[in-house]
């Protein structure tokens, strides 16, 4: 069996050995937030983190949505979650959004927020409890594993814009017993 | 139960853009094309089943679904087979002068290319006519090689 | 519903920048599919492209873009995607027009030019994630995949080293694939895959699948035609496909259901009752070391948290004997990962298989029935499709 292709190494591009062509475009975007997230950023302006109940599965959803993907059924009440949670997974890059490499890690994490169903997460970073920066994995490590529990640090109240960053990132808490 | 919407200022917008950008290859096909741009010249492909000419060059027929390895050069001009005029830009805004958008063809070649047209008034432009390319100083194997085409006097 | 037989698989070498436009791609894999199945273009009633977003190769309406090149000029002509369960996908929709009647033959292509976009493919992954909540954040793609890896090795208390042996297992097989990616297979130790960089603790290079141009073809018929042809056919035995809810941080993702969910559709169509019996080789869809794992035990083939502790035992090794063969191509890890033609490339290796073409890759065992599984989107959709002697 015959194959065909032709891989190209970069120095074929850098050198022009082969043609190519480059398009730069910029594209802008203003997205309706739709009515379940409007209502839960004007919450976190106001420090508060909203979940919404569906009637028919009694789960309170949280990002909140208006209908119940599960059920098909529209969702009917607004319920005040705790911004204090656990941590379902998390995990430790070094890499941009570019896949350039960062110097020092950054701690993304599922967290289930207390007061919504169980298992109702929401992506957001971990933060080092007291120095916010993270030097390197195994400091990670040492704070938090899969289970942790985590409390949410606001930006001041003057300084929150209604977006998912009023929340600057969520630190590792003792448990009380 | 479905909440009634009433406080419309309360509904917010978040804006974003989209980055990021993007490197062709011009591949096997289109290359031949635009190298002999450089040299002031038009290939086609010729199909070796159905001797179909097509312009810009490709490697494989797409009737016949066979491969194409004859490419040869075509010295006829072409002619405008369409032709629109552009009076805003982009932006909407006015342009001083209108601009000519054409499509041309070459006799018995399959396809062709969209370019401008100047050096030509707008009651010129008649489908069908002749015409010439006027080429860039330094070329680099790219469209815009050919910085416009003018009506073959 | 009609019988479909498969005539013919074509592909193309992969590579990280490939010289060829996307057509030029596209068309090599479908000539190569009909050469074997010993067809012209017009033998092909209808075509299917699959291909994943449009910003990769960074052109609008890529099923109709590709189109030409896949034969499907002046044809009827699907497009279908669902992000790296399009390989698998594009077998489901090219089988759907054949079974259903309504034509006679189908060809099916599945493309990828991510080397088109810049600075790094990665950067147009972003957009998969929610704008309001997740990309303000500043998300990068291989966050999903690390976490879902978390998760999974906390629940199940599964060791590195385990997920560690599925590269090392896939880029050794892959040394036998003459399509694969230039310096993406080898003979690796788990202490080099663990010892390769960071990229998103737990995942670190050598566990991720590379950027790949390629693309991959079949053709299938239906039982009348195929009959024609008198050789021996290999069959779609089932299809199975399944969607799961995009509010991925509600799901627990150490285990994926929606692979279940799709899988048992495919097992009921091809009246399997016990999979881990009747299925005698499977491409399980492996970006990432451990979504091998994560996948066998979505399609039952192990218990929960079992497939790391089987792979110990060699129990998915491409010779052994007693076990099931997982990713004798190599798989993405070790061949490449062009999104959509990568799940065809898999489908396309058990159809080798089960026609003893697979050259250096062939398994030790007998086999009669293998099972291809493509993945996709956020963590969401599983397609399966079981294929037959």
């Amino acid at each position: 069996m015959e194959f065909k292709g032709t891989p190209l190494k970069d120095k074929d591009i850098k050198e022009k050995k082969v043609f190519y062509v480059d398009w730069h475009v910029k594209a802008n975007y203003a997205w309706d937030c739709g009515i379940a997230l409007s209502y839960f950023f004007e919450g976190l302006k106001n420090g508060k983190i909203y979940g919404r109940s569906c009637p028919k599965c009694k789960r309170i959803t949280l990002p909140p949505r208006m209908f119940c993907e599960l059920c098909f059924h529209p969702t009917d009440k607004w319920v005040l979650l705790k911004d204090t949670g656990r941590i379902n997974t998390f995990s430790v890059s070094y890499l941009n959004w570019d896949a350039s490499r960062r110097e020092k890690p950054q701690v993304p994490a599922v967290i289930e927020i207390d007061g919504a169903s169980e298992g109702m997460g929401i992506l957001h970073l971990i933060a080092h409890p007291e120095k916010i920066e993270w030097e390197n994995l195994d400091e990670v490590l040492k704070y938090i594993k899969v289970g942790t529990k985590v409390k949410a640090v606001w930006k001041d109240e003057k300084e929150r814009e209604g977006k998912i960053t009023d929340i600057k990132y969520f630190i590792p808490i003792k448990e009380e017993k | 139960m479905i909440e009634k919407i009433d406080k419309f200022d309360k509904i917010k917008i978040l804006k974003g853009e989209k980055v990021g950008w993007h490197r062709y290859t011009y591949g096997n096909g289109e290359e031949i094309f635009f190298k002999n741009l450089i040299d002031k010249k038009f290939f086609a492909s010729k199909c070796k089943n159905c001797d179909k000419l097509f312009i810009p060059t490709r490697i494989y027929c797409e009737d016949c679904f066979e491969e194409i390895n004859e490419f040869v050069e075509i010295k006829e001009l072409p002619y405008i087979y369409s032709y629109t005029f552009l009076f805003k830009d982009l932006e909407d805004n006015d342009l001083k002068e209108p601009e000519i958008v054409v499509f041309l063809k070459w006799e018995n070649v399959e396809g062709g290319l969209i370019h401008r047209l100047k050096e030509t008034s707008i009651d010129e432009v008649e489908i069908g006519i002749k015409v010439e390319p006027v080429f860039k100083e330094k070329r680099e194997g790219n469209i815009n090689d050919i910085l416009y085409f003018r009506i073959k006097k | 519903m009609q019988k479909v037989a498969i005539l013919g698989a074509g592909l193309t070498k992969f590579s990280r920048r490939a010289k060829e436009t996307g057509k030029e791609l596209a068309f090599y894999a479908a000539k190569m599919a009909l050469e074997e199945a010993g067809l012209e273009i017009d033998d092909i009633d209808a075509v299917v492209c699959v291909s994943a977003p449009d910003a990769f190769d960074g052109v609008h309406m890529k099923g109709e873009y590709l189109s030409d090149g896949c034969g499907a000029s002046k044809k009827p002509f699907m497009r279908s995607y669902v992000g790296g369960g399009s390989g698998v996908f594009g077998i489901i929709n090219g089988w759907y027009h054949v079974a259903s009647g309504t034509f006679n033959t189908c060809l099916v292509v599945a493309e990828e030019k991510m080397s088109s976009s810049m600075p790094h493919p990665q950067g147009i992954f972003n957009a998969i994630y929610d704008q309001f909540l997740e990309r303000p954040l500043g998300v990068n793609l291989l966050w999903i995949f690390s976490l879902e890896m978390q998760r999974y090795m906390a629940v199940h208390k599964i060791p590195l080293e385990l997920i560690a042996l599925v590269a090392v297992k896939n880029k050794k097989n892959a040394i036998d694939h003459p399509c694969a990616q230039e310096g993406i297979p080898g003979n690796y130790t788990v202490e080099e895959i663990l010892n390769s960089e960071i990229m998103c603790w737990p995942v670190t290079r050598l566990m991720v699948s590379p950027v790949t141009d390629g693309a991959a073809a079949v053709v299938l018929a239906s039982y009348d035609f195929a009959k024609k042809f008198g050789k021996e056919n290999i069959w779609i035995e089932g299809v199975g496909w399944c969607l799961d809810t995009s509010y991925w941080t509600n799901r627990d993702l150490y285990y994926p259901r929606y692979v279940e969910y799709a899988a048992r559709m495919a097992y009921e169509m091809a009246g399997i009752k016990d999979p881990r019996k009747e299925i005698h080789v499977v491409e399980p869809y492996d970006p990432f070391a451990y979504k091998e794992l994560h996948h066998l035990e979505g399609l039952l083939l192990a218990d929960k948290g079992e497939a790391p502790r089987l792979l110990e035992k060699g129990f998915w090794d491409r010779d052994t004997l007693n076990g099931i063969p997982s990713s004798p191509s190599g798989g993405l890890l070790g061949v490449g990962n062009p999104i959509a033609a990568a799940g065809l490339m898999k489908v396309i290796e058990i159809y080798w298989q089960l026609k003893g073409k697979a050259g250096k890759r062939q398994v030790k065992r007998e086999i009669r029935r293998g099972l291809a599984q493509a993945w996709g989107d956020l963590m969401q959709v599983g397609t399966v499709v079981i294929l037959g002697k």
